[in-house]
């Protein structure tokens, strides 16, 4: 759906109710943040579709599974204009705001937008931290079916809080799950209490979803869109929308510290090698990777209901001048021996060089000890009386990142 | 085509449910316990059998009443910290019991080995010293515990006195949630009218604070928390039931003072508080907005009534200016 079709429904909706909805909320000259929508589909791992209901910027026109992050500074005066085009009431409760009551979301104590209708959520961001939001109709139904998305209230000086550590980016990790049956059958989904889910998620995504390269954390500095202050730990926006009890499991070498908890500092900042999420709860992780890291950690979903182990999923942490080496080692210069296997002389060059171009190169026996260090001419080296094996040629001050060649391998006859 | 099926049934679908809803709370109403219920100073506790309707479902029963007459709504001890305390229990059961503590591992309240009670008699229990805070007390075995023979232990904090304010600076009101879920499956096994299976999922129909399902919370005095502006409420919580809970506050965050199940959480403050089966927390409320707000459990099929939203472990807090 596209925005402007978006608008059109929204303004035939809207004329159609006027005359018999009464609209207890604010109205507002700004243009709508958020809309709502219940023909969302949604790809599950399995490459099913899945359909959902959810919420989407107005300016993309599309909904996502969880809904957009929001991010606002701190102290800022945040003003959601939110518009409903579909066909059952929904609200926007900012769990963990403690907004008033008539921007709380709770159709009995604050208001509804009803089909066709816009309404607004003022509140100020008076405390950093990691919060959600989330319909409140009929809720058991609405957040299972995808209603929720994350809030981060951030600071402009990079500190988690006042007084608290710096770090170089935000990493939001939302937890959900779903029923799969009740996506599909919405209105068979009664009675509620027997909702069982049996599809977890991280960001919406699951098992292999997970390992495609953007869903990586990379730590590290220089990463396209990631850590821009190297050496400084990545903050994870933890939080749970699940019916499941979620269980983080930290490998030692992440050097994980919790430090807050529901939008305020824990008293004392602690280690971490698990931590346990319960639906609505919130948790702020700073990382600080051990150098060259490239692993998973486990985060297993729990039944609530009779604590039985449901599934895990596993969100990778890499350091990345990993992928930054590769990328280089993808796009560098290439060195060449020739001929390969060698008998009597081996030469080297680089493409794009003239072969006459002298080489500044190491040389590594095939038990790893340095036989050469220093420049080779084009005539090569005189090999006929080395053993035979594997040798190794590795550029004098590799650096693939600079675009220099890495190493290459020889044989020997 | 999903789009067209939800608009038109979803309507009819949500009507029914509060018709139905409507219809199961006007069902419960004749069997929610008294306020008096809730007394806290009991010397005498009665360990009551009876039968308990919740929507279309008569259940067996079990409670710690502070009288011989059957009381749905559970008794709350509270009780000095620091010295040894006592309690007369009389067993009214047709079996022995174990009336034990619970607290955090290894506290003076989880390791007293408990007093027994036979079928039928009185027995003087006498307890040891705990620390402030907020305790369970139960009776040994999944019998006792599915037919809901459990209360609140409240330690340190005696009730405020508006005459003598020096006495109690820190709190204006005490509140007290016993939060249960409720399988009329499991109920009806224990009871021994059919064998107990407890392989079978488990799928608790009804879900409580003290022994109501909302509406009847909010009008419960003890379940709803009334404060006017500026004042600070103590909610007492114990988790009697097999399931974890986890409660969000709307328009609040609260202080962790107590936590059996993750004691080095005190004096965390957050607006969604686990509460570990078994288990109890001491939560501490300042009212600092004027308002009407929910409080409820966020796993979400606990916020049910037998199957209807919303219902089940729902209350709100009222804040006059």
């Amino acid at each position: 759906m596209t925005y402007s079709d978006l608008k059109i429904r929204a303004a035939g909706v809207t004329l159609l109710l006027i005359s018999c909805t009464q609209l207890a909320f604010s109205q507002t000259a700004l243009p709508p943040l958020l809309f709502s929508e219940m023909d969302g589909i949604h790809v599950l791992d399995d490459g099913t579709e899945l359909p959902f209901w959810g919420y989407g910027y107005t300016t993309v026109g599309e909904m996502t599974l969880p809904a957009p992050t929001l991010t606002y500074s701190l102290n800022q005066n945040v003003n959601i204009v939110f518009t409903n085009p579909s066909p059952e009431s929904h609200t926007i409760h900012l769990h963990g705001l403690d907004v008033d009551q008539a921007n709380d979301g709770v159709p009995s104590t604050s208001f509804n937008i009803p089909l066709g209708g816009t309404g607004s959520y003022e509140f100020v961001a008076d405390h950093e931290g990691t919060f959600l939001y989330h319909c409140h109709v009929t809720t058991t139904l609405h957040l299972s079916m995808g209603m929720y998305g994350m809030l981060l209230v951030t600071r402009p000086d990079n500190l988690l809080f006042e007084g608290g550590p710096a770090y170089a980016n935000d990493v939001p990790l939302l937890f959900s799950d779903l029923e799969i049956a009740t996506n599909f059958d919405p209105t068979g989904s009664f009675p509620f209490h027997d909702l069982r889910p049996d599809y977890f998620m991280v960001n919406g995504l699951a098992g292999s979803q997970l390992e495609a390269p953007e869903q990586i954390i990379h730590f590290g500095g220089g990463w396209p869109g990631g850590p821009s202050i190297e050496g400084e730990p990545v903050a994870l926006r933890i939080g749970s929308m699940g019916y499941s009890r979620v269980i983080c499991h930290f490998p030692p070498e992440l050097h994980a510290v919790c430090h807050m908890s529901d939008g305020r500092p824990v008293p004392q900042a602690f280690d971490l090698d698990s931590l346990e999420v319960f639906s609505g709860e919130r948790f702020t992780v700073l990382i600080s990777p051990e150098p060259g890291f490239d692993g998973t950690f486990e985060a297993a979903f729990w039944n609530t209901a009779d604590n039985g182990y449901e599934q895990s999923q596993f969100i990778r942490v890499r350091d990345a001048v990993l992928d930054l080496n590769e990328l280089a080692a993808a796009t560098a210069p290439a060195l060449t021996a020739y001929p390969n296997p060698a008998h009597d002389r081996v030469h080297f060059s680089v493409a794009g060089s003239p072969k006459t171009a002298p080489l500044e190169l190491n040389i590594f026996d095939p038990s790893g000890r340095q036989i050469h260090s220093g420049t080779i001419s084009p005539e090569g080296f005189d090999v006929s009386k080395w053993p035979a094996g594997t040798y190794t040629a590795r550029p004098i001050n590799s650096d693939p990142s600079h675009g220099t060649p890495q190493a290459i391998q020889f044989i020997v006859r | 085509m999903v789009f067209r099926l939800i608009f038109v049934v979803m309507p009819i679908k949500l009507l029914t449910t509060l018709v139905v809803a409507a219809a199961a709370s006007t069902a419960i109403v004749g069997s929610v316990g008294s306020a008096s219920a809730q007394g806290v100073a009991a010397d005498t506790l009665w360990i009551n059998p009876g039968s308990w309707v919740q929507a279309l479902d008569t259940m067996a029963t079990m409670r710690f009443n502070g009288s011989a007459d059957f009381d749905s709504t559970g008794a709350v001890l509270a009780r000095p910290d620091g010295e040894a305390w006592s309690v007369v229990v009389i067993n009214g059961d047709s079996v022995d019991h174990v009336f034990k503590l619970s607290g955090t591992a290894g506290d003076p309240a989880s390791s007293w080995a408990g007093v027994e009670l036979s079928a039928g008699d009185t027995t003087a229990v006498l307890a040891p010293a705990l620390d402030q805070g907020s305790y369970r007390f139960f009776l040994q075995g999944d019998r006792a515990r599915v037919l809901g023979a459990a209360g609140l232990l409240r330690i340190g904090y005696p009730a405020p006195d508006p005459g003598n304010p020096d006495a109690t600076p820190d709190y204006d009101a005490l509140f007290n949630w016993n939060l249960c879920e409720w399988s009329p499956e499991r109920i009806v096994q224990v009871a021994g009218s059919q064998p107990q299976n407890w392989d079978a999922a488990y799928i608790p129909k009804y879900f409580t604070i003290n022994e109501r399902g909302f509406p009847q919370t909010v009008a419960d005095p003890m379940g709803a928390v009334n404060l006017t502006m500026g004042q600070t409420g103590i909610i007492s919580v114990a988790n009697h039931g097999y399931m974890d809970q986890v409660l969000h506050f709307h328009g609040f965050h609260v202080t962790l003072l107590h936590d059996t199940a993750t004691p080095q959480r005190a004096g965390w403050i957050k607006d969604t508080v686990p509460v570990r089966a078994g288990h109890t927390v001491t939560l501490k409320l300042l009212a600092n907005q004027p308002g009407t707000y929910p409080v409820h459990a966020h796993n979400l099929i606990a916020v049910t009534l037998a199957g209807f939203y919303p219902g089940g472990m729902l209350t709100q807090i009222n804040v006059t200016q």
